[in-house]
């Protein structure tokens, strides 16, 4: 199995490479951007990529995943991320690829667990159901993942519906439907806007 | 402004309180000479004083009413809400009259009980009328010649809001060469200017409202006159009056069906009503009102026609034609045989109608004078906009000198000290502005800054910037015009990122393969060319991209996809001479 990893935290991309070399792997090669990745993919010829959706500035994992796919339709694919769901990231962002799982940094306790689900995911043996391995998509919509990115960037009610091309009173609406979805109780005693901000960070691993 | 605010901002008007403090004493005038009686004199002065106390309380109330429910209609409130007010008010103004003249123990000869449902009704249905006749007004605005009149200051407005945009676009500037104080008083004075255009918009809704005010006061008026006496006419007086309310309606109709015509119908309704409650013979009361009535939407026709070029010497002609048009109706009727002469009543009749006419004029004078003044005064206010505009075009044109010397980090500092000027002066926090500007200062006038040393960014840098994120992933084909490809000007970065936004949405949304970018320079402008073979995309829809777009080409871009090769097309023109000072 050649393995190629997309990580844009170089530590844990070095990390990733020694620790799975213990397993069954012919080969893994790694890369911390989307154009290195493209570029090592071409020669490499993986026959899984395990990566990250949160690249940072430019594409994204899904956009690399896509434009692998699409090079090579039958490689199996893999998203390693600390995210509750990719939409967290951006919101207009395209479908997973069919048939790549998402695995949550946070949930994997050890490196054989991580490579048991590659392994299976390449042998086609991998229960999606029993792992829970299907995209986590909450149950928010596309617009409230928006608004909550943009309340943890800092962004004003006003601010966030001029980006959004909307009015501000849609747009607390669409706070407090966010606030109600996630629980965050409306008290005088706490600040509803850092507790969205807490809930974001701690939603995307960051917190 | 609800109705409230308005009936005081009314009153505040000096010219206005005069003229209904004159009204009563006018209605009290005619009274007088209609009703002066040498035998019995203590009880004709009673009668008198009854009536026009009465009199004067009801018109006051009305006038609230009126004023309420005006702005009511004026304010798009529902149909029944205006009926309420104006029934309410009708009810209460009916009770005012008639407690007033019970209390002077007077006796009509129609029995009370007649008199006061007789009156509820006309009051009831001739105040929500006139309201549905005002408000119905509004939609025949584009057929008004006088609304023309509103037409043109609202226009004003429009002109004053956007000098006043203009004034805010360069504010930013004016801040960064410390001219915070001048700017804004500029913004003060257009902001002023803009209230009193505002509130001089409605000068024709106060017109219609002392129009309104004389008909029906007016009405009242010879609801009164002839409450005691109730008439017994002959068949050939009721077909005189008959024709002479014809004649009267035809001429009314003539000039006011294609201006008025709900207005019509709410004069026609308290028509009906009215006689209900004074004269036992119905059929006759109903002829004298409609003569009466249409008479005098005939007067406010004319008088309206008046009030757009009113002049000193108009006042003796509106005076002049008044008396005729109230007084020959009058004198018509009682030189029919067989009927009382009743010479004084015609006189008292025409006089009160030619006082309550020429005071109006008087106050709507007042009204025209202050309008004048305001032109005027908007005339010197846009003539020191000329200037404080040519000011701001020579700040521009430094500032523009400034952006084109300026690149890179020293601009985005620049443009970050800017925007938290901004904050302060929203803020109003005085300490942080004086920081801000002193920063802004500071970072221009140190020569030794580091900012200065930050190297320049070219086009075909920052656009190879962004493309290159995508390498590999998407073909990514750049062709800049070589004229173009060292620019250096504050536009690039935006340019830059609208090319970005549109390679990410290319491959987000429409699954491209391949993206061509050309970008050429076409006279002033620069035209942005992005062509890839993807799905194509929802055009315009708008979204995080389109606004981008929308911003940095002042919303001239287009999206295209050709039905035939299935190639989606962004077309985005950049001005640069508008972007140069875009910073």
């Amino acid at each position: 199995m050649k393995l190629l990893i997309v990580e844009d935290h170089s530590i844990l991309n070095v990390a990733l490479k020694n620790g799975l070399q213990a397993f069954a792997v012919e080969e893994i090669q790694t890369a911390t951007t989307s154009s290195a990745a493209m570029q090592i993919f071409r020669s490499f010829d993986p026959d899984v990529a395990l990566l990250d959706i949160d690249l940072k500035a430019g594409p994204t994992g899904i956009d690399v995943a896509h434009a692998m796919r699409r090079l090579k339709p039958n490689i199996a694919i893999a998203f390693f991320t600390s995210l509750a769901d990719p939409r967290l990231v951006k919101s207009s962002l395209p479908a997973l690829p069919e048939g790549s799982v998402i695995i949550s940094k946070n949930e994997i306790k050890d490196l054989s667990a991580l490579f048991a689900q590659i392994e299976g995911l390449v042998n086609g043996t991998l229960d999606f159901t029993d792992l829970n391995n299907q995209p986590v998509l909450m149950n928010l919509t596309q617009s409230e993942f928006e608004i909550i990115r943009l309340v943890s960037e800092g962004l004003s009610n006003a601010e966030i519906a001029n980006r959004r091309v909307t009015t501000i009173k849609s747009t607390e609406n669409a706070i407090a439907r966010l606030n109600k979805k996630l629980g965050i109780p409306n008290s005088s005693e706490s600040n509803q806007r850092v507790l969205l901000t807490q809930h974001y960070l701690k939603l995307t691993g960051k917190n | 402004m609800n109705g409230f605010t308005e009936l005081k901002d009314v009153k505040t008007k000096i010219d206005l309180s005069l003229y209904y403090l004159f009204i009563p004493l006018a209605i009290f005038f005619g009274l007088f000479l209609e009703g002066f009686s040498p035998e019995s004199p203590r009880e004709t002065s009673l009668w008198i004083i009854a009536k026009s106390i009465g009199f004067a309380g009801c018109y006051l109330f009305w006038l609230f009413v009126s004023v309420l429910t005006a702005h009511s209609s004026r304010a798009g409130i529902s149909l029944w809400k205006i009926m309420l007010i104006g029934s309410m008010g009708g009810i209460i103004q009916t009770l005012v009259l008639e407690t007033a003249l019970w209390l002077f123990l007077l006796e009509d000869s129609v029995p009370l009980i007649a008199r006061v449902s007789g009156t509820c009704v006309f009051a009831t249905v001739w105040l929500p009328a006139q309201c549905i006749a005002t408000g119905g007004l509004r939609n025949y605005k584009k057929n008004l010649k006088e609304v023309d009149f509103e037409i043109a200051q609202l226009e004003d407005i429009n002109i004053a809001g956007r000098k006043l945009v203009e004034i805010e676009k360069n504010f930013v500037e004016k801040k960064i060469l410390g001219m915070v104080g001048e700017t804004k008083i500029a913004l003060n004075s257009l902001l002023e200017d803009s209230l009193a255009l505002s509130k001089e918009s409605q000068l024709p809704e106060i017109t219609r409202s002392f129009a309104n005010n004389q008909l029906r006061s007016l009405i009242k008026n010879i609801s009164v006159l002839n409450s005691g006496e109730p008439q017994k006419l002959s068949l050939i007086r009721q077909v005189t009056l008959f024709i002479l309310n014809l004649s009267n309606v035809l001429i009314t109709s003539i000039k006011a069906q294609p201006l008025r015509p709900i207005w019509f119908l709410g004069t026609l309704l308290p028509t009906i009503a009215l006689p209900l409650s004074r004269f036992p013979d119905y059929f006759v009361g109903l002829q004298t009102f409609a003569v009466i009535a249409f008479t005098l939407t005939a007067i406010q026709l004319l008088s309206f026609r008046f009030q757009r070029t009113f002049k000193k010497n108009q006042l003796l002609v509106t005076f002049l034609t008044t008396c005729v048009l109230c007084f020959l109706p009058m004198v018509l009727i009682d030189l029919i045989p067989g009927i009382e002469h009743n010479l004084r009543r015609s006189v008292a009749f025409a006089l009160c109608i030619c006082l309550i006419t020429v005071f109006g004029y008087i106050a709507q004078a007042g009204l025209i004078q202050k309008s004048t003044l305001l032109t005027s005064r908007q005339e010197v206010l846009t003539e020191n906009r000329v200037k404080s505009s040519t000011l701001n075009k020579e700040i521009a044109r430094v500032t523009k000198m400034w952006a084109q010397h300026i690149h890179g980090n020293l601009q985005a500092r620049l443009q970050a000290s800017v925007l938290m000027l901004e904050i302060a002066q929203k803020n109003d926090d005085q300490v942080s502005i004086k920081r801000s500007i002193d920063s802004i200062r500071e970072l221009i006038a140190d020569l030794d800054s580091d900012l200065d040393k930050a190297t320049e960014s070219s086009l075909s840098l920052e656009i190879r910037k962004r493309s290159d994120l995508w390498a590999g992933i998407v073909e990514i084909s750049v062709s800049i015009a070589p004229s173009l490809q060292e620019l250096t000007d504050p536009c690039v970065l935006d340019i830059a990122e609208c090319i970005g936004e549109a390679i990410t949405n290319s491959v987000r949304h429409g699954s491209a393969t391949r993206i061509d970018v050309d970008i050429v320079q076409v006279g002033p402008n620069i035209l942005g060319v992005v062509t890839d073979n993807g799905s194509g995309l929802k055009t315009n829809r708008a979204g995080y991209g389109s606004q981008v777009f929308d911003s940095a080409t002042a919303k001239r871009w287009t999206l295209t996809v050709d039905p035939v090769s299935q190639v989606t097309r962004l077309n985005l023109i950049f001005s640069l001479s508008e972007m140069r000072t875009n910073w």
